[in-house]
């Protein structure tokens, strides 16, 4: 059944055929003025007319076209150019590929690209359901929902809302969010992938680190006093057997044993997790690092909060490691006079800053193994790691890591 | 989105051209101004109120609203279709430029809302 035109074919139609009147006009208009009618002419000669018309003629249906495409650009958005919305839409991703903000940015891209009031896309990432809005429904007006699939799966859906009450959608623009739709399936499949495989990444760094910690209370609590106790006694024996000098060189054999073997474990304890943070805790060990270190190339100032809320080994380890290796670099490489470290906690996330007066960083270095060593201990747990430079205007690092949500 | 260069360009001239118009049309209907001698008066009170609504629609254009680009070439069109009569009936040769540039500014304006969008190569 053939529907009668939206307002909006109405409003294109209008301007079309309006604009081609003034077009039509204004030729006319030139041609008389390039053959010399003015005020003082009584008559238009008939050859000036027979000018005009092939003109008209000849352009009218090139420039109907150009002003058509152009006017149904202004009025329905891309929807004459499939590819160009597919462009904006891949566009938007490119500019944050980040799974949390490329939902917002496809669904503000498919509104503005195709001049639609209302655009939503639910789906889930991770554990927690996510719904972007673009542009408000209007009442009224059809809202049309479009499965968001990839393969077999339901990933989420596509909403949509009509421009006006009483004018669905165009067969045009429905075919297009649908071709759109698969698009975007197979992107929040991909986004749903990697932000499942953040959240097992974290999982796994924070197992690891807790298991370490535990670990590592075990041996300094356990293993090691119980190899102490067995060096004194040691100790007695040979004392005890003093006339004896063979069981004297076995019981000494014994006590070097015992010692490397408390050495031994006294490096694998460091080894496993920064002695410091179960002293001391994060704030506590990043003063510690901070402190004047007579060997340190920079003077270094440390402003940590007073109280720190319980945080998961994984993170206090990744700071430690991050502000340590940070220092380290200042020290070998900046020629700095100062170095600052800052930690500032919020209820959800932990930021650390370490800032440098020192000769900066060039645009053409690459970054070292430091570095990339930093980002990844960073990235492992959702956080990220920034370093901005110039040369001779120092250099400031900033590692931001969540805390709060689920590991 | 981000508003089109090309649409950043027309807002730009159709603010400049709807201050000239506003100006000069409010200069022109003072009682006395000798151009109300020779361009009919309501020329010159269409030249305002387009001048006026120009405005309005410009900025239409530069928060990259759909009824600011339509407004705006409603109004050129009609401040072309009003410039376009003086090119053969203005009474001197400064008035047949201004309304020759009346006509030019329009179409550019028109065409530089109109021009398809460069889509981007991607290798």
């Amino acid at each position: 059944m053939r529907r009668s035109p939206s307002a909006d074919a109405w409003l294109s139609g209008l301007l079309l055929y309006f604009l081609l009147g003034n077009y039509v006009f204004v030729v006319y208009v030139i041609v008389l003025a390039f053959g010399g009618i003015d005020n003082d002419t009584s008559q238009v000669p008939w050859w000036l007319n027979a000018i005009s018309l092939p003109i008209v003629i000849l352009t009218v249906r090139p420039l109907r076209g150009w002003l058509r495409k152009g006017i149904h650009s202004v009025v329905y958005g891309q929807h004459d150019d499939p590819y160009a919305v597919l462009a904006e839409v891949h566009d938007r991703v490119d500019a944050d590929p980040a799974p949390a903000a490329m939902v917002p940015a496809i669904a503000a891209a498919i509104a503005q690209s195709l001049k639609l009031p209302y655009v939503a896309i639910e789906t889930n990432l991770g554990a927690a359901p996510l719904t972007a809005v673009s542009g408000a429904p209007v009442d009224g007006a059809d809202t049309t929902t479009i499965p968001l699939a990839y393969h077999d799966t339901t990933v989420g859906a596509l909403l949509v809302s009509a421009r006006r009450p009483g004018e669905p959608l165009s067969a045009a623009d429905t075919r297009l969010l649908h071709d759109l739709a698969r698009q975007v399936g197979i992107t929040l499949h991909a986004a749903q992938l990697t932000e499942a495989l953040q959240a097992s990444r974290r999982q796994i760094v924070t197992a690891r680190e807790e298991e370490r910690r535990r670990i590592r209370r075990d041996l300094h609590d356990g293993l090691g006093p119980t190899l102490a106790s067995l060096r004194m006694q040691l100790s007695a024996l040979r004392a005890v057997l003093d006339d004896d000098p063979a069981a004297q060189a076995l019981i000494d054999s014994l006590r070097d044993d015992v010692r490397a073997a408390t050495a031994d474990i006294r490096r694998l304890v460091y080894d496993l997790r920064p002695p410091m943070l179960d002293e001391f805790g994060l704030a506590g060990a990043l003063r510690n690092l901070g402190a004047s270190d007579p060997h340190a190339a920079a003077e270094r100032t440390v402003d940590v909060p007073e109280a720190m809320p319980p945080l998961p080994a994984a993170v206090e380890v990744a700071l430690y490691r991050i502000a340590a290796e940070a220092l380290h670099n200042v020290d070998r490489h900046a020629h700095a006079r100062t170095c600052a470290v800052r930690l500032d906690a919020s209820p959800t996330a932990l930021t650390l800053t370490i800032a440098d007066d020192g000769v900066g960083i060039g645009d053409g270095c690459r970054p070292g193994v430091g570095f990339v060593s930093m980002r990844e201990r960073a990235a492992e747990l959702g956080g990220t790691l920034t370093r901005t430079s110039s040369p001779g205007k120092g250099t400031v690092v900033t590692a931001s890591i969540p805390i709060g949500g689920p590991a | 989105m981000k508003r089109p260069r090309n649409h950043t360009i027309a807002a730009v001239i159709q603010f400049a051209a709807s201050v000239f118009s506003v100006v000069t049309g409010a200069q022109a209907l003072m009682p006395g101004s000798s151009i109300a001698e020779v361009i009919p008066f309501p020329v010159l009170l269409l030249g305002f109120a387009l001048g006026a609504i120009g405005l309005v629609s410009a900025y239409g254009i530069w928060q990259n609203q759909r009824w600011g680009v339509i407004l705006t070439i409603v109004i050129r069109a009609l401040d072309g279709l009003s410039a376009a009569p003086g090119i053969l009936f203005a009474p001197n040769p400064m008035l047949k430029t201004m309304a020759s540039l009346g006509v030019v500014i329009s179409i550019v304006v028109i065409a530089l809302l109109l021009w398809p969008k460069p889509r981007p190569v991607t290798a």
